[in-house]
């Protein structure tokens, strides 16, 4: 039996957060940034990646070698959707190794604009536990290969956003009551004040993507590691309490939230074909009919979802790269069989 | 219409993004919608244009790195430096920059051990140089021998690294 992924394990707050991530961007003293690697510098690095990596004890959630240039573009795309890789590292694979561990928690790239991102990944409010992994795995990599560092700037990276720890920590929420009440945009004033920033993407209509947003920290130097993650997860309780008092708020009028809520499901359950805008706008309402205990949908089932929908992930069991009609079936034939046992 | 993004095929549908409540109005092409919807999630990483932006132009922008041969022109272009050294070369030029987007200039984070080493080292090589120095001046000529010796094998140590 193969490992469970990170998405199909359950963390804390798992109604409203939906995944936390930790990221360090670390390069070594003796090789030039990317900037300016000639490719036999790149190769080298991978090489000596690896070598460090057979220090590092994880049990028997195995990491996997990934020459980014072995893999077709459809496979590439898809580990960018999965967020294992950056969309950059998916465009132009030359010289280019992922370290991906069996449950895709862990993600190591080599030779981004810095040449190690270290990145853990896992499901709900989790970021302390995520660090705790990120850093262990950092301190292995460190004693072979040796960090450009300095005592006055920190991690020295390649660009000097990143400069002190290095680190981003991110918290993906699920908001749609805050959403609907308009005051994402108010809550970000506030946020950015305390050095985080809050994302969303929007789509086609007026709402963003899913109602989903990612909260980070923006500063790096300055501050350490176990501060940065307490300002963002006070931060994300914050916005947790302001959204379960706007979920309570939009309850009163019941009735036509439930409607929303199992119709949404219907469509997820039963269409046969799904556009990704179509489906995150239904994924958010049966999401929130979940933390509503409406639906009887569970968390990790949602999540796995979102993680197979993609554009190019939807593609991957087929012999070739699809038209978005086929595309858009395939997508809602997924969608279907995940919910398919599930009666509302 | 073409997309926004990459220029090259034709845009197809109308994307707004929302970065700390300001909005940008995208046409995009399906490939690059497809991209962002998903790609959004890395983009906290790369604030590097923010960066650049902080950079102004200097009377001394003639300097090169010389390890990398990066010139700070090439810094402002991209807002990425070359290599670890640059950080050392362009040290004036950088500083202010890198106080405006942070808020602050000393790091207070982890430490990684293999600097920590060299950190500890070159704390106990200031303090013997220091008694070596008064050792000198008090004219304890087996004492400076003593601690010459220590400093000298401190220092070989790096070397043989
Ligand atoms: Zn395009
Ligand atoms: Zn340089």
């Amino acid at each position: 039996m193969s490992r469970m992924k990170w998405y199909e394990c359950s963390g804390d707050q798992p109604d409203m957060v939906v995944s936390s991530r930790i990221r360090l961007a670390r390069n070594l003293v003796d090789l030039p940034f990317h900037d300016r690697m000639k490719d036999e510098d790149a190769k080298a690095l991978n090489e000596r990646v690896l070598q460090a990596l057979e220090g590092l004890q994880l049990g028997d959630n195995k990491l996997h070698t990934l020459k980014m240039e072995q893999l077709s573009p459809v496979q590439r795309q898809s580990l960018a959707e999965r967020h294992s890789i950056s969309p950059e590292f998916a465009t132009n694979p030359n010289g280019r190794m992922l370290l991906l561990s069996e449950d895709e928690s862990i993600a190591i790239m080599v030779n981004e604009e810095d040449h190690l991102r270290i990145q853990v990944l896992l499901s709900g409010l989790q970021l302390t536990k995520a660090y705790e992994l990120c850093s262990r795995i950092d301190d292995v990599l460190d004693e072979t290969l040796h960090y450009a560092f300095d005592e006055t700037l920190g991690y020295l990276t390649s660009c000097p956003t990143n400069l002190g720890t290095g680190m981003r920590a991110s918290v993906m929420m699920h908001l749609p009551a805050l959403e609907q009440s308009g005051v994402i945009s108010q809550l970000s004033n506030t946020i950015s004040k305390l050095g985080l920033t809050i994302r969303g993407t929007y789509g086609e209509g007026s709402n963003v993507i899913g109602s989903l947003y990612q909260i980070s920290n923006q500063i790096t130097l300055g501050i350490t590691e176990q501060d940065s993650i307490q300002n963002l997860q006070g931060v994300v309780r914050q916005i947790m309490e302001s959204e379960q008092k706007a979920r309570e708020a939009l309850l009163k009028n019941h009735a036509p939230l439930e409607d929303q809520i199992f119709r949404s499901f219907g469509i997820l359950k039963y269409a046969r074909s799904l556009s990704s805008q179509e489906f995150f706008e239904h994924f958010s309402n049966v999401r929130l009919g979940a933390s509503m205990k409406l639906l009887p949908v569970p968390f990790e089932t949602l999540n796995g979802l979102m993680e197979q929908v993609g554009a190019a992930t939807v593609c991957l069991s087929q012999p070739e790269v699809l038209p978005p009609q086929a595309r858009d079936r395939k997508r809602a034939e997924i969608v279907r069989e995940a919910l398919e046992r599930i009666e509302a | 219409m073409l997309c926004d993004r990459c220029k090259t095929r034709e845009a197809t549908s109308l994307y707004q993004q929302t970065v700390n409540g300001k909005s940008q109005t995208l046409h995009l092409c399906a490939h690059c919608a497809n991209e962002m919807l998903f790609g959004n999630f890395f983009s906290d990483f790369s604030v590097n244009n923010l960066f650049a932006k902080n950079l102004s132009a200097m009377p001394s922008s003639r300097k090169v790195c010389d390890q990398c041969g990066t010139s700070y022109e090439e810094i402002m272009e991209s807002g990425r430096l070359g290599c670890a050294h640059c950080y050392e070369t362009f040290a004036h030029e950088l500083a202010r920059s890198i106080e405006k987007i942070h808020g602050k200039s000393k790091h207070i984070g982890k430490v990684p051990r293999s600097a920590s080493t060299t950190i500890r080292k070159k704390n106990r090589l200031t303090e013997l140089k220091m008694e070596l120095n008064r050792a000198i001046a008090e004219q304890d000529f087996e004492q400076a021998a003593q601690l010459r010796d220590q400093i000298r094998a401190i220092e070989g140590e790096g070397d043989a690294k």
